[in-house]
């Protein structure tokens, strides 16, 4: 009888768990792309040209640098990190160097077929996914991790597949332009 | 394709436009876990 309450409590502690997992992971995800923003917009305001492919090297991973995180292969997830943020400050400054009132012009006039967005989105996704298993390689045995990142990466998709059709339309197939 | 005619305001609104969509992109995706 006195399982019952237990198992309910740690049921209840899990949930919370993964609450702070997601809300954690979604904030990690917005403080790169801001990070990314940011230096594409200072590089463009200050004249650099497009063909400029120079990148600084942004911090290391700053969701993931937690004080009790064990990095035994730190170079592999800072160098996943720079990656990461060096494909999105030239997605972005491609999307700031067009005119458009809204996001979906911005995204159109870089991308001008659903395909070529898709294929950005996915080198997106197999760039962050490099800094997962580069996290997940820090925290052997963590399976909440590791299920956080998995739900994560399967929302992202399902969330950029949605965006795919509501900025190229219903008849934007996975598989045609 | 980059448009030549753009000027830092404009790019300055796109910033906020695009902001914008990542805070609701990650909104989105802390409700969807």
């Amino acid at each position: 009888m006195i399982l019952i309450p237990i198992l309910l409590l740690h049921h209840v502690h899990r949930i919370r768990q993964y609450r702070t997992g997601f809300l954690s992971f979604a904030e990690g995800v917005l403080r790169t792309k801001k990070l990314a923003l940011e230096v594409a917009r200072e590089e463009l305001k200050k004249g650099k040209g497009l063909d400029d492919r120079r990148t600084p090297r942004p911090p290391p991973a700053p969701e993931f640098t937690s004080a009790d995180l064990e990095a035994p292969e730190p170079f592999a997830l800072e160098d996943a990190h720079t990656a990461e943020v060096a494909l999105l400050k030239s997605h972005f400054r491609l999307l700031l160097a067009q005119r458009g009132a809204t996001h979906v012009e911005l995204i159109r006039g870089a991308y001008p077929t659903a395909g070529e967005y898709r294929s950005f989105l996915q080198r997106l996704a197999e760039a962050e996914a490099q800094v997962h298993r580069a996290v997940l390689a820090s925290r052997r045995g963590d399976e909440g991790s590791r299920e956080v990142v998995s739900k994560m990466e399967a929302a992202a998709a399902r969330l950029r597949d949605l965006e795919v059709h509501l900025i190229f339309g219903r008849g934007a197939s996975p598989a045609g332009p | 394709m980059a448009n030549a005619t753009v000027v830092p305001e404009d790019i300055d609104r796109s910033f906020h436009l695009l902001l914008r969509w990542e805070e609701t992109f990650a909104r989105s995706l802390a409700r969807c876990g």
